[in-house]
């Protein structure tokens, strides 16, 4: 039972990165390996404003500046990174956006690494609340945890079927030139939604961080890779289909772990992939705008 | 990205000196240096192995493999793990490390290339990851010491001279690899890849199977890697799990990247650029990473931006009168179309073809037969009618949602490649040609995953008979439209195909190049024994080019006839004028 | 082909032998250091000092000099200067062996005092194992090292099979033993500790409830966690490093499990405390060299230590033994050349008297009677505990 818990909260953790992968995808078409780097960014730029602004101000005041402070930043990191790099690229084949996404994210990487601290830190924020309920623990980050990723995705949800520049961003993943040939300026869009995605990747950092307690320049690498592993498992595009595949891996990988053997878990969440990409490559939920 | 020759042009004593000079001198190094240089140049081998398989499938396939040095780690271990169970010598594991790589290659490939090219990236870079957790877990973090070297001690006189050793057994595979990067170069595999990396609908048209193409790029590359990884296992004689992480696989990427294209001297350069520096910048090791990121986004960045820049390739001469292609005297027919080999007389069936699109029917239940010997027929209807999807479905771009298309040799199910290669030729609405060819390089690919063979004098004829002779060695980017639709259809003519569906191909023609374009067609078919099925609006063009015309009208067969019959039916010129749809 | 690639085939051809003509030298250059100037005597000190072990690296380096300094104010050795040739293997197998080779070029270098990791002496010990050259480790703690059948390696600390049996022992004492869980990061060091706590146990015929390994990287302990308290566990032994362990420390109290947790001496960072909070209680930590001065000797090296080059990161005090019993080796041999210093280093009697007691040696070259030493957490620090 516990296992479920505890499965269930790396599963909302990776559906939350797994909605910005599938947004990005989405609509420009590209593997931003960098996202990973964006929750780290996130985590790291909430950790200093944190840190900062409580030694004045009390906790749940700090936590208030220093979440949009953080979202902020990442959002500006992560447009400067599309507009230099992948903006340029968007008419060349397919492998120049992925390497330069991919040196992004190592540059990203190393310079934390390097200037900041290879080693793990301490992530400044806890939450130390803990519940036993017949004998399994909930934590208040946990919850936590199931409310943040909740109100992103309905968040993202709205925004991109409620709002108007949500139907944008929709009709330039289904068509960039019929897009364009309707007047809508795709270049300040497709922006708008690496900034959302960059948003997303921040509160999934932040969870992340509060949930192991430390934070570290590579922090980002493998809930990355799952994170996208979840996209294309619900089916790109489809955010509703991440959170759902997000859930369900989070499970599996928690089961598996806890009851048959966790030195292959990661294993899991790869197998999951090649199975899918062999039986249903459209993902389960099948891809959508 | 240069052009590809799928000639074989023969090579110069003066391109090969300069590589038998390279090669002596690395024969003669061991003389004259130390023990640790030999050792540097080593790791310098390994290297250019692995930079070798990587470019195969990052710079002529266009594919990404993040996880590649798991595949040096799996030849690495084939050969440990084998020499501590089984005492197996180093020359022996070097098949199996190559097999034991490529194998694990096709098992990732194939399900990852069926669906998407970027889909390996992610997929190799997961794989990176499990091949060294199960490493870690199955054989211990510990790692496998003690691994023979690929000849004992004794044999060599003393362990003092394994560095001179080692330096043999790595130089060794280097010059055939790099023959083997040269023979691919050249070869028609690597001119398929080109062709799909430039135009993918346009080399599927021509015959080129994507998925088969790109596999066995996956596949090349990973024998490469495998190969590197005996060595490595029998010259450092220790391996575990640390050596190979993603930063190797980073750093192979990134020689692969600045070598770019497909210059072995650039490949070499680049190698020896990222091994040897790190040697002797030792200070700098910490943003050794950093330092391969940025070079790695700054260098595609800025070839991308060189690239566009430099658009006009200087090689291709441009047309001197870019103009209607040669008219008047009719040219001889090329051999392979006045005698053809095969017969030339085909049945088209389509039987209760449907395909809905979101709900909507563009094709309901249509029905057809068709027999063609020589002949030409046309297909029209109002916008919407359904004409391209029709054609789609024949040709494979689009999957019918219920009914089936029987053409001799076509499979069930088939994809535009499969189409291609049952003898289905097709041009598109616009033209798809391959924009870094030359007009007879684009003609050339069609002939080369054709069903029959085609030698180079017949293309020359072809050219001719098209009268493309003029502009043949230009780029086709700054051609007038007529000549680029022209291209087109001689490269599906040079498929050698049954039967050739044009998609609208005299839409905003002059009426000079209309008229030049209907006595090629008429002369193809007749004299040609070939077989066109024509989707087209201008009525004053394909009636009377064609002998039979099928009408088309909301997904359904509206009528079907001879052309003096199709004009004055009723229902048709209902179909045209009248209620919702517009004439054309 | 034409003539322009006839000719930029000739200038690359021209580049590349100058390329190569260039390197050559400048690499095989470092022949500048076999200037053999008389009055010194080499030893070669290979450890990481770049890359996330730098300040290990720096740590062995440090503890070396003031070793060689002391020697070198005495008068040095057969009247020659003692110098350091330091070289840096980034704590990559690779690079060990690169390094490994350039030392044993350099026929002046006529000891080794390194690495740091365990890996990077696996990789480069075939190359000192041909050269003949005296190599006295300092940390590295993987028992494979001695078992390779060469007979020019020298350890000082304890091995990790025999630091494994000694956590056993330790932890039996504050747990049950039937019910211990034994967990380790999968890394070479903390997977083979395990391991040998693991042989250890059987040895007395009681199996773990638990061998599990958990990724290095790994966020996340929880499932494996789980397990431990499902099956009640009345005690926890973890290999790895520092920040797995305070990582797991802490999710393990947070999920309600309270038992003692024995780590490796891989975990021997204050750093620790900082990360896991308050977290650290009930955790003991153990080290192949002790926190605090047993004995006066070792004392004075502590506070000599800690006022030329700031706190000890951890193994200072064996990187300066194994210098020491270099030095040493080099002194009482009959001249200063690698073989007599092997010579010395590889007879029966030999033994050295430090500031932690004496060494002797097995005929494989591991140390003779070696302790661990046990730390506690309190108040964010450790402290020894003397047993």
């Amino acid at each position: 039972m516990q296992n479920i818990v505890n499965g269930l909260t790396t599963g909302a953790l990776y559906a939350c990165i797994a909605i910005g992968f599938t947004l990005i995808f989405g609509i420009v078409q590209l593997i931003y390996f960098a996202q990973c780097e964006m929750a780290m960014v996130g985590a790291f730029s909430f950790a200093y404003c944190y840190l900062a602004l409580e030694r004045v101000l009390p906790p749940t005041v700090s936590v208030a500046i220093a979440l949009p402070v953080a979202m902020v930043l990442t959002a500006l990191v992560s447009c400067a990174g599309q507009r230099v790099l992948l903006q340029p690229l968007r008419n060349a084949a397919k492998v120049k956006g992925l390497i330069a996404s991919l040196g992004l994210s190592i540059v990203l990487q190393n310079i934390v690494a390097l200037w900041i601290s290879p080693d793990e830190l301490r992530f400044p924020f806890q939450i130390p609340t803990r519940w036993v309920v017949h004998d399994v623990t909930i934590t208040a980050t946990q919850l936590a945890i199931a409310g943040s990723v909740t109100i992103v995705w309905l968040a993202v949800w709205t925004i991109l079927y409620r709002t108007p520049t949500g139907r944008t961003i929709r009709a330039i993943a289904q068509s960039p030139d019929g897009a364009l040939l309707m007047g809508i300026r795709t270049q300040s869009v497709i922006g708008l939604t690496f900034a959302i995605a960059a948003c997303t990747a921040t509160v999934a950092g932040i969870l992340m961080g509060v949930y192991n307690g430390t934070m570290r320049y590579d922090m980002g690498f493998i809930p990355g890779i799952k994170g996208f592993t979840v996209a294309i498992l619900g089916g790109i595009g489809n955010i509703k289909g991440a959170l759902l595949a997000g859930l369900c891996l989070g499970l599996a990988e928690g089961l598996f772990a806890g009851y048959i053997s966790s030195d292959y878990r990661d294993v899991l969440a790869f197998g999951a992939l090649i199975s899918v990409l062999l039986i249903r490559p459209k993902g389960i939920l099948g891809e959508k705008a | 990205m240069k052009r590809p020759q799928p000639k074989r042009t023969p090579t110069t004593i003066a391109a090969w000196l300069p590589w038998l000079l390279l090669l002596l001198l690395f024969l003669a190094l061991p003389g004259m240096v130390e023990g640790y240089v030999l050792r540097t140049f080593t790791v310098f081998y390994l290297y250019l192995l692995l930079a070798v398989g990587l470019t195969v499938i990052v710079n002529y396939a266009g594919l990404l493999n993040l996880g590649f040095i798991a595949f040096f780690g799996v030849g690495a271990y084939t050969y440990a793990v084998l020499n501590r169970e089984f005492g197996l010598p180093f020359f022996a594991a070097l098949p199996l490390g190559a097999v034991a790589a490529a194998t694990l290659g096709f098992v990732i490939g194939f399900p990852t290339l069926r669906v998407r090219g970027d889909y390996l990236a992610l997929v190799t870079l997961g794989f990176g990851e499990i091949v060294r957790i199960i490493l870690l877990n199955i054989w211990g973090p510990h790692g496998i010491a003690g691994i023979s070297p690929p000849a004992p001690a004794n044999l060599i006189g003393g362990g003092e001279n394994f560095a001179v050793l080692f330096y043999w057994v790595s130089l060794a595979p280097v010059p055939i690899a790099l023959l083997v990067l040269h023979r691919i170069d050249r070869s028609r595999v690597a001119c398929r890849w080109f062709a799909l990396r430039d135009n993918e609908t346009a080399a599927k048209a021509c015959g080129i199977n994507p998925f088969r193409s790109l596999l066995l790029a996956a596949v090349i590359g990973t024998v490469f890697a495998g190969v590197a990884g005996v060595i490595f296992a029998g010259v450092q004689r220790y391996v575990s799990p640390a050596s190979f992480v993603l930063d190797e696989s980073i750093l192979v990427l990134c020689i692969v990247v600045i070598a770019g294209g497909r210059s072995l001297w650039r490949l070499l350069l680049a190698t020896a650029l990222l091994t040897f520096l790190p040697e002797i910048l030792r200070g700098m090791a910490d943003y050794r990473m950093l330092i391969f990121g940025a070079a790695l986004a700054a260098y595609v960045l800025f070839e991308e931006r060189w690239r566009t820049r430099a658009r006009p390739t200087p090689k291709m001469d441009q047309p001197a009168t870019p103009n209607v292609p040669d008219a008047g005297a009719p040219h001889e027919l090329p051999r392979f179309l006045a005698s053809p080999s095969a017969a030339t007389s085909v049945r088209l069936e389509i039987r209760n073809l449907s395909k809905q699109f979101d709900g909507v029917a563009a094709l309901d239940g249509i029905s057809i037969a068709l027999d063609f010997d020589r002949s030409i027929i046309g297909l029209i209807g109002p916008n919407g009618a359904g004409k391209t999807t029709l054609f789609n479905c024949i040709s494979g771009e689009v999957r019918p949602s219920s009914g089936e298309i029987v053409f001799p040799g076509l499979p069930a199910r088939h994809l535009p490649h499969h189409a291609a290669r049952s003898g289905i030729g097709r041009t598109f609405q616009t033209p798809n040609l391959f924009q870094s060819m030359s007009v007879r390089e684009n003609v050339v690919m069609g002939a080369i995953s054709g069903r029959l063979p085609l030698p180079e004098e017949q293309i020359d004829e072809l050219l001719v008979h098209c009268g493309l002779s003029r502009v043949a060695d230009s780029g086709v980017a700054a051609l007038p439209l007529g000549t680029q639709r022209l291209i087109e259809l001689a490269r599906a003519v040079a498929l050698q195909p049954r039967l050739l569906l044009l998609d609208e191909i005299a839409a905003g023609l002059s009426t000079s190049e209309k008229q030049a374009l209907t006595d090629t067609i008429r002369r193809l078919a007749k004299d040609g024994h070939l077989n066109f099925l024509i989707v087209e609006h201008d009525m004053d063009f394909i009636l009377p080019l064609a002998e039979h015309i099928i009408v088309l009208d909301a997904g359904r067969l509206l009528a079907q006839g001879s052309p003096r019959e199709i004009s004055n039916d009723p229902a048709v010129i209902n179909a045209y004028l009248g209620g919702h749809h517009a004439a054309a | 082909m034409n003539a322009t690639t006839n000719r930029t085939g000739f200038c690359k051809t021209i580049m590349a032998i100058l390329a190569v003509a260039a390197i050559a030298p400048l690499a095989g250059g470092c022949n500048r250091r076999q200037t053999k100037a008389p009055s010194e005597i080499k030893i070669a000190v290979p450890v990481p000092l770049t890359g996330k072990y730098r300040e290990f690296g720096l740590d062995l380096v440090n503890a070396a000099r003031m070793a060689v300094d002391e020697a070198n104010i005495q008068g040095g050795v057969h009247g020659k200067t003692l110098v350091i040739v330091t070289e840096d293997d980034k704590g990559d197998p690779k690079d060990a062996v690169t390094v490994a080779q350039r030392i044993v070029d350099d026929h002046s270098i006529i000891g080794v005092m390194g690495h740091l990791n365990s890996g990077t002496t696996l990789a480069a010990s075939p190359v000192y194992g041909e050269a003949g050259i005296a190599v006295l480790m300092p940390v590295p703690t993987n028992p494979q090292i001695t078992k390779q059948g060469f007979t020019n390696f020298f350890r000082v600390p304890i091995t990790d099979d025999k630091q494994g049996a000694a956590a056993c022992e330790f932890l039996a004492k504050k747990a049950q033993k039937s019910t211990l869980a034994v967990i380790h990061n999968r890394e070479t060091y903390g997977k083979g500790i395990a391991e040998e706590f693991v042989k250890t146990l059987e040895a007395d015929g009681v199996k773990p409830l638990l061998f599990e390994g958990v990724n290095a990287n790994e966020q996340d302990y929880r499932p494996t966690i789980g397990k431990i308290k499902a099956a009640n566990a009345s005690g926890i032994f973890f290999g790895g490093e520092y920040a797995d362990a305070a990582r797991f420390i802490r999710q393990a109290r947070e999920q309600g499990v309270d038992v003692p947790i024995v780590m490796g001496d891989g975990c021997f960072n204050t750093e620790m405390a900082m990360i896991a909070g308050d977290a650290v209680r009930n955790c003991y930590v153990a080290n192949i060299a002790p926190l605090n001065a047993p004995n006066d000797r070792a004392r004075r090296f502590y506070e000599q230590f800690a006022q030329e080059h700031g706190k000890i990161v951890a193994y200072a005090p064996l990187g300066y033994i194994a210098t020491q019993i270099l030095i040493d080796a080099i002194r009482k041999a009959s001249e200063p050349t690698r073989k007599a210093v092997l010579a010395v280093l590889q007879d029966k009697t030999y033994a050295y008297d430090s500031i932690l007691g004496e060494f002797r040696f097995t005929a494989d070259g591991d140390s003779v009677g070696r302790k661990i030493f046990w730390h506690e957490f309190k108040n964010g620090q450790f402290s020894a505990i003397t047993e």
